[in-house]
């Protein structure tokens, strides 16, 4: 800031200036602080390369003969300096030229013998990437079939219990039947077509895949922190959508799967080569294990559901979760005036608007160990009411603020005994860390 | 270790001791102890539940809590060190103050008169129960000297982000920073404001309970163009703020500790402060690393216009002020060491 020296400073231009430093020094501060600087994809492959190297040398055979090979090849090197030092030997003349040679031709078996070594470790190589992608593959396979039979199997349970039901019905009388049919009332429009409306009414109203994906990046700290997304530990994705978070995983290299209702979404997804299937939430959390997810994550999805509904997934995710692991839930906030009396209702699939504190109670409520509530996505500044006057600052703080917020919680870490569990379910809370 | 961290939560009040629990206990996780805080809910007046709650805590037994085992207790707060546990390790924020240094015969009630003598027998009488017994600060533990007759080993521990500061080119004001309280004295500056010579202005960051007596009194000075409240701002701009100020000017009354001191020293930056200023008088030496002055309007504004007219001068306290920083050796490795011996 060029300044004379003799006038007063003007204080606006000091506050203008030091914001703009600020925005440009620190423009990850607020909630996404500490990107990733390695892609977790090319870590891994890197780490993968070198394990496969330290195996080779650890082979019974291989490792052994590599070993020789590098040291005859470290002769070779030092070959010129053996030779310096003979000459200085004059009487050693002779038997430096044979040594020479023999050396040469030594030297010329080693370069033979490591092309071919090299030629083999190239087969290794490639075998072993293969083998490493068709067992990845029956894996996935196997997974995949050990879910679908589950969903069946709890299908089946259940259209046998309304199958009984039924028939007990028709045992004491037959008249009182009431059968739940959804055609009973045909509907205006074909489940397909309400599907492509949404499809379009979801790029119009929430926006731009690409700017989303941005926004949904500041939360890839959040799975760090609790280590989802390997293999053992898994992201699902509830209400994925088109995959717009399924994407931005797979860019970094974590491993997701996501479910959605909306068929014409889920293709655009697994046309992007993305696993989303269509399956409800409920569904496919009691189709997965105990401690068998790393994280689960819900966009905009949880003010859809009815609460009963809401309150069962929030137990699912509980028993599916891995000790530490991360529920992750954004729903619109309606601590801010626009949301609450106006945005929340553009969507009219939407329900009630569920407030931080009602979604932090269910997280504690459930048991989970650690729960916090982020707002996110504030007003941008230009919309704000100049600051400065009180009247204008309650303002801003009503209608400006936050129009989403996250529910963060966390099962409790491995090897810590829940006292709550002994007291009692009604009793779970978590503890008192702030 | 098993490690519980104690301390009190006054609800929706956040500062600088909210970022001291949250970085012990961050700090002791690190280090690779299991660590739980509890909190216990505090509110200073009525008095009486200032009572209730020395009561609550100091029946409180922590040793095995429903068959759970924990290693040891670190209380930070009052009266949270009257729990009992065998292996309990105090390390004092501050005391109750109301009750000591900040008490008043002419202007407290009764309620705060009959307080008093509880909460200091009941500070002796807990305090030495401890193991060990650390202060915040070197005032902190002469404050504990003075009114307890009770020992404390001074332990000072880094600001939030202490990484994060950085120097830049200096811009024609001093940069001050805390909460708008009667205690931190804010006005000192407004008032300076008129006896300013050199173009310097007062740049008061915070928000508090003065916001609006400290506004009338720059209104009514017209010094608007001299000091402004530029309210609350975030980390970075602090940061920015610290980077370009000419100096800090920080005079609390009895501060504990301070981490405008700490921060200010961070971004190189000469530190003005008070003759009574308590816990920054520990880092802070009048002529080496900023200015001691008498707590006058006078003095500020002279002080100023010594840092403004000597830059060459201004910017070798605060480098001073950064080597001192460093000489001090405040790390959080070190409180943990302390904490956990």
């Amino acid at each position: 800031m060029p300044h004379n020296g003799r006038d007063l400073p003007d204080i606006d231009t000091l506050i203008a200036n030091i914001r703009a430093e600020a925005k440009a020094r620190f423009p990850d501060e607020q909630p996404e602080a500490g990107r990733k600087t390695e892609s977790a994809g090319e870590g891994r492959a890197s780490r993968g390369r070198a394990e496969l190297r330290a195996r080779v040398h650890r082979m019974p055979i291989l490792g052994p003969g590599l070993r020789w090979l590098k040291s005859l090849a470290l002769l070779t090197r030092t070959r010129a300096h053996a030779i310096e030092g003979l000459e200085l030997g004059r009487h050693g003349a002779a038997a430096a030229q044979s040594l020479n040679r023999r050396v040469g031709d030594l030297s010329g078996d080693v370069d033979r013998l490591s092309g071919r070594v090299s030629d083999a470790e190239t087969v290794a190589d490639e075998a072993r990437d293969t083998a490493e992608r068709v067992w990845a593959d029956t894996q996935s396979r196997v997974a995949r079939t050990e879910r679908l039979l589950r969903v069946a199997r709890s299908d089946l349970r259940a259209r046998w219990s309304a199958m009984e039901r039924l028939q007990r019905q028709i045992e004491a009388g037959g008249d009182a039947i009431d059968v739940e049919s959804p055609g009973a009332q045909p509907a205006a429009v074909s489940d397909s077509e309400m599907e492509a409306f949404f499809a379009a009414f979801d790029v119009a109203l929430r926006g731009e895949a690409s700017a989303i994906a941005e926004q949904l990046r500041a939360y890839l700290p959040d799975l760090d922190a609790c280590g989802a997304g390997d293999e053992a530990r898994p992201v699902l994705d509830l209400g994925c959508g088109r995959g717009t978070w399924l994407e931005v995983l797979r860019s970094e290299g974590y491993i997701a799967r996501g479910i959605d209702l909306n068929r014409s979404l889920v293709d655009e997804a697994a046309a992007a080569g993305l696993d989303a299937q269509v399956e409800d939430a409920l569904a496919a959390l009691r189709a997965c294990p105990d401690g068998s997810l790393g994280a689960i994550t819900a966009f905009h999805l949880a003010e859809h559901l009815p609460f009963d509904t809401l309150y069962a997934v929030f137990a699912e995710a509980l028993r599916t979760l891995a000790p530490g692991g991360l529920l992750l839930m954004e729903t619109p906030n309606p601590e801010n005036g626009y949301v609450g009396t106006h945005t929340f209702y553009h969507d009219p699939t939407h329900g009630n608007p569920l407030t931080p504190a009602l979604m932090e109670f269910l997280a504690d409520y459930h048991g989970y160990a650690e729960v916090a509530v982020r707002r996110v996505h504030p007003y941008p500044e230009s919309a704000r009411l100049p600051d400065g006057a009180p009247a204008n600052e309650r303002l801003n703080g009503w209608l400006c603020g936050p129009q989403d917020f996250a529910l963060i919680a966390r099962t409790r870490p491995a090897g810590l005994d829940s006292t709550a569990d002994a007291a009692g379910a009604g009793a779970a809370v978590g503890p008192a860390d702030s | 270790m098993r490690i519980l961290l104690t301390a009190t939560h006054v609800p929706f009040m956040h500062g600088g001791a909210e970022r001291h629990i949250q970085g012990t206990a961050d700090a002791l996780r690190a280090a690779g102890h299991a660590v739980e805080t509890v909190r216990v809910p505090f509110r200073f007046s009525p008095e009486a539940d200032v009572a209730r709650v020395m009561e609550f805590c100091e029946g409180t037994d922590l040793n095995a809590p429903n068959g759970q085992s924990v290693d040891r207790v670190i209380s930070l707060q009052f009266p949270t060190w009257g729990m009992r546990h065998d292996e309990h390790v105090a390390w004092i924020m501050h005391q109750h103050r109301a009750a000591y240094e900040l008490y008043d015969p002419a202007t407290a009630g009764r309620d705060l008169t009959d307080l008093r003598p509880q909460v200091q027998a009941f500070d002796t009488r807990t305090l030495a129960r401890t193991r060990r017994r650390f202060a915040n600060s070197a005032r902190v533990a002469a404050r504990l000297k003075h009114y307890n007759g009770l020992d404390a080993t001074p332990l000072h521990h880094p600001p939030p982000d202490a990484d994060a500061y950085y120097c830049a080119e200096t811009w024609p004001y001093v940069f001050v920073p805390s909460r708008l309280e009667r205690l931190k004295r804010q006005d000192l500056a407004i008032e300076a404001a008129r006896h300013l010579r050199s173009p310097v202005v007062f740049m008061l960051a915070g928000t508090g309970g003065q916001t609006e007596t400290y506004r009338q009194m720059i209104e009514r000075a017209g010094v608007g163009d001299r000091v402004r409240l530029i309210g609350e701002i975030s980390d970075a701009e602090k940061r920015a703020w610290y980077a370009h100020a000419l100096g800090v000017f920080f005079g609390p009354f009895d501060e504990d500790y301070g981490y405008v001191t700490l921060e200010a020293m961070l971004a190189r930056k000469p530190v003005i402060t008070c003759t009574d200023s308590g816990g920054p008088l520990e880092f802070v030496r009048d002529g080496e690393t900023g200015r001691v002055i008498p707590p006058e309007p006078e003095a500020l504004a002279d002080a100023v216009d010594g840092l403004h007219g000597d830059q060459t001068s201004a910017r070798r306290l605060g480098d001073a002020g950064l080597e001192a920083y460093r000489a001090a050796g405040i790390s959080w490795q070190g409180v943990v060491e302390a904490l956990c011996r």
